[in-house]
């Protein structure tokens, strides 16, 4: 049978890199076909061609057996649907506003709303959705808002599905949910491509798989019975793939950073934590998961002194920084790697020099009198560019035009250099790549060892597992449970207090 | 008092026409603080049509050409060229100030003003069935017909942006551009729409407001762009809430009028509009911030109260 689409020899072109090169991708009908590789292998770009959005430099797109170029609607037209990372929704509009977004049903120029309700409610019905096809978009939860995209994307017929890293905003029961759904799409003929980088859903789910890295397809496999070992290899191209793991046997001191009843509300008064109270103690990874948006950015910023908390308290080393200054908690040895590298984390148009500075850029030996000391400086970034091996920078440049690894590389070497007493780590491996990804565990583990406090918030179950000596789990602000032997808990049961099913009693 | 509510009507159409130009804009995400310079050149362009073609549908139509034309070039900038839209709008503004000044000149031979031959003057329509209506008729009888436009078009306008296609279209380009890119709407077209829609309007705001007074006065717009911008941003862009708000400013000018023709020092109550302004922008927010405050501080107590367990585990 042909083949639903076929690209042939692919490339695309960016003024730094070349993102796709002659690549070949084959998409069979009913077919559910995971494209696989790290960060920047070239997998959006690639069903970004297939979508219309980018217009390959050469090579070619057969879709049904004829050969095609078109864009967007184009793309649209053919039966080919994308549903993006980030979710393409207007959270201001109906459910049903966006659905039909582009693409209405008209009567005497007027936009037939009430034929649009009708075929809405239909697909929210058959996806086992209860909310009304005239509710906001921003009263959906992030479960349900992916559901909107895939209908959006049937709901203009696409008989060719393209998913950008689905799972990535889910519960593992969501993921779940999801996977029911796509198995249904496949029976009814529909072919679903799924990017994703998390290899055990890929084995589960895909008929077939391709491997991407830097741009070409390095590998495919037959979906059923698939080494996942075999898959990280071809992804990563080397043959050490080991992610390194917390031993947690170190041993463990007292409380260092205690945070007590902590409250926070947001402008409309919704609790955005409950009265929650923790402890690292010294040499400890404290572990903080959760679906994103329970309260893991507001304990952070609480924590750094970047919001006020409507009730509780923070101690740092027994003393109460309830009231400190973000520059007063940094001194008395807070460190901070942010979420956010772009935004928070660097200054972009700064060089090397005075990101490594940030901080402690009003004191010796940076500073005297008011005046940057130069050559203290350079020697600094003389030092921590060798200890951490930071790479492609040159003085005077921008930090923006580095690489995300490498950028990362840069605040941890600034806050870890300050030897703190607590270290807070938000999501510190989030888009880097294996070998970034070690180097940042690396450097987390030694700082452990070495007795600093960690407080480690992140989005990726399998890293707060290994990390971890110890997790909680918040859910709507509040802790939905503590797990202290993490060797006796499965990646469902934590699943099911992330989704606020289960709660655990604190122990001891 | 009736003459007084006539009278506001007249007053509040050329800003509700700015208003209602303005809000295509907004509504597409660009916030066009140029609508002052645009509104101008419609005055101007709109007493350079009359008396060249001798007709006042001349001066209308000449004034939303010069102003549809001006918004074009504007619109070449900020899209094609991605001159920022602040920086490209102090420059529409300047140049709307000094070239219609400049104009006058080699035009009319004048400096300052210039004043049209009163056929010229944009006629009032009398509709006896109207009059007959009690209130309503001596409110809404005897306009021009572009205050009727203006009256009707926020009605209009509503049915447009939430029953129509290219209303969907442009909401969702105003709202995020990115999602309805990929929803395959061409941003860019239904950009230029909106703005194209702004600039005839800015121009029909301007003939209202000269050719009303057939006359035109170096700036006489006198910041009635200003006072639209922030009866949209006061309204959050909605028409007919904008229609409300522009016969509120409509009221606060014949409120002026009226009043200094009694006697009151004209410069105290010219302010009147301005301040007017002023409230209205700066009020909303302070009220917003006080209830959120007010909220917060009522789920602290209701939430926090102690002894009370993590109300989640309930």
């Amino acid at each position: 049978m042909e083949p639903v689409v076929r690209m042939v020899g692919i490339t695309k072109r960016f003024p730094a890199i070349v993102a796709n090169d002659s690549v070949d991708f084959t998409l069979e009908a009913g077919q559910i076909h995971a494209l696989v590789g790290e960060n920047g292998a070239g997998k959006t770009t690639l069903m970004r061609v297939l979508y219309g959005q980018y217009a390959p430099d050469e090579g070619e797109i057969w879709v049904g057996g004829e050969r095609r170029s078109y864009n967007v609607a184009g793309a649209l037209a053919l039966g080919i649907g994308m549903v993006h990372q980030n979710f393409m929704q207007i959270p201001e509009m109906s459910i049903v506003e966006n659905i039909i977004l582009g693409h209405t049903p008209k009567r005497l120029g007027f936009v037939n709303y009430r034929q649009a309700r009708q075929r809405v409610q239909e697909l929210l019905t058959r996806f086992g959705m209860k909310n009304s096809p005239d509710a906001p978009i921003s009263s959906l939860c992030v479960g349900e808002r992916q559901k909107i995209e895939i209908i959006k994307v049937l709901y203009l017929g696409a008989r060719v599905l393209i998913l950008d890293e689905p799972t990535a905003v889910l519960t593992p029961q969501e993921t779940t949910e999801l996977f029911g759904i796509l198995r249904e799409l496949k029976a009814e003929g529909t072919s679903v491509i799924f990017i994703s980088h998390k290899l055990r859903e890929v084995i589960e789910i895909a008929d077939r798989i391709t491997v991407m890295r830097k741009g070409r397809v390095a590998a495919g496999f037959d979906g059923g019975g698939v080494d996942e070992t075999a898959v990280a290899q071809a992804m990563i191209g080397k043959q050490d793939v080991q992610l390194l793991q917390n031993d947690k046997a170190a041993d463990i001191g007292a409380a260092v950073l205690e945070a007590k009843n902590l409250w926070c509300f947001d402008g409309d008064g919704v609790p955005k934590l409950r009265n929650l109270s923790l402890q690292v103690r010294a040499g400890e990874i404290l572990g903080v998961g959760g679906v994103e948006g329970n309260g893991q950015s507001q304990l952070i910023d609480i924590l750094v002194g970047m919001l006020q908390a409507s009730g509780g308290t923070v101690t740092l080393a027994g003393e109460d920084i309830s009231r400190c200054s973000i520059r007063e908690r940094r001194d008395r040895g807070l460190g901070y790697i942010p979420e956010d590298r772009m935004t928070t984390g660097l200054a972009l148009e700064g060089d090397i020099d005075e990101n490594l500075i940030c901080g402690c850029d009003n004191r010796g030996p940076f500073s005297r009198m008011g005046l940057l000391m130069r050559k203290a400086i350079r020697e600094n970034t003389g030092r921590m560019i060798e200890s951490f091996d930071i790479r492609g920078v040159s003085a005077g440049k921008p930090v923006k035009s580095l690489s995300g690894g490498n950028m990362q590389k840069i605040v941890l070497a600034r806050e870890i250099a300050r030897n703190p007493k607590v270290l807070i780590a938000a999501q510190p491996t989030r888009g880097l790549d294996i070998g970034a990804i070690n180097f940042v565990r690396e450097h987390l583990l030694a700082r452990k060892r070495g007795g600093t406090a960690i407080l480690l918030v992140s989005a990726d179950l399998e890293e707060l597992m290994s990390l971890s000596d110890r997790l909680i789990i918040l859910y709507e602000g509040s802790c939905a449970g503590e797990i202290t032997d993490l060797g006796t808990v499965s990646e469902a049961d934590i699943g099911l207090l992330m989704g606020g099913v289960t709660r655990r009693k604190k122990e001891g | 008092m009736l003459d007084f509510l006539n009278l506001t009507v007249r007053l509040a159409a050329p800003v509700l026409l700015v208003a209602l130009g303005g809000l295509f804009s907004l509504r597409v995400n660009i916030f066009n603080i140029a609508l002052e310079g645009f509104m101008l050149f419609g005055c101007f362009a709109s007493v350079v049509g009359a008396y060249l073609t001798g007709s006042v549908l001349g001066g209308i139509l000449f004034a939303a050409a010069v102003s549809l034309l001006m918004t074009m070039v504007y619109a070449l900038f900020v899209f094609e060229l991605d001159v920022d839209p602040v920086i490209c709008a102090i420059a529409v503004i300047t140049i709307a100030g000094g070239l219609t000044r400049y104009l006058l000149i080699p035009i009319f031979h004048t400096s300052g003003r210039y004043i049209l031959p009163p056929e010229l003057a944009l006629p009032t329509v009398n509709l006896p069935w109207l009059e007959a209506i009690p209130v309503l008729g001596p409110i809404l009888n005897n306009h021009s017909i572009l205050v009727y436009l203006a009256l009707v078009l926020p009605f209009l306008l509503h049915i447009f942006l939430y029953k129509t296609d290219l209303g969907l279209s442009m909401r969702s380009v105003g709202l995020n551009a990115e999602a309805a890119a990929s929803a395959g709407i061409s941003v860019k077209k239904v950009r230029y729409f909106a703005l194209a829609m702004n600039g005839i309007l800015c121009g029909l705001a301007g003939a209202q407001l000269a050719l009303s007074l057939n006359l035109f006065n170096v700036g006489m717009t006198n910041g009635r762009g200003f006072t639209a911008l922030a009866a949209l941003t006061l309204t959050g862009f909605e028409p007919i809430l904008t229609l409300l708000a522009c016969l509120l400013f409509g009221a606060s000018d014949a409120l002026v009028l009226m009043l200094s023709g009694e006697g009151y020092p004209v410069q105290i109550l010219s302010m009147l509009p301005y301040v007017l302004a002023l409230v209205v922008a700066i009020v909303p927010p302070i009220v917003r911030r006080l209830a959120k405050n007010a909220r917060r501080r009522r789920a602290e107590r209701t939430l926090m109260a102690p002894g009370r367990e993590c109300p989640a585990q309930e």
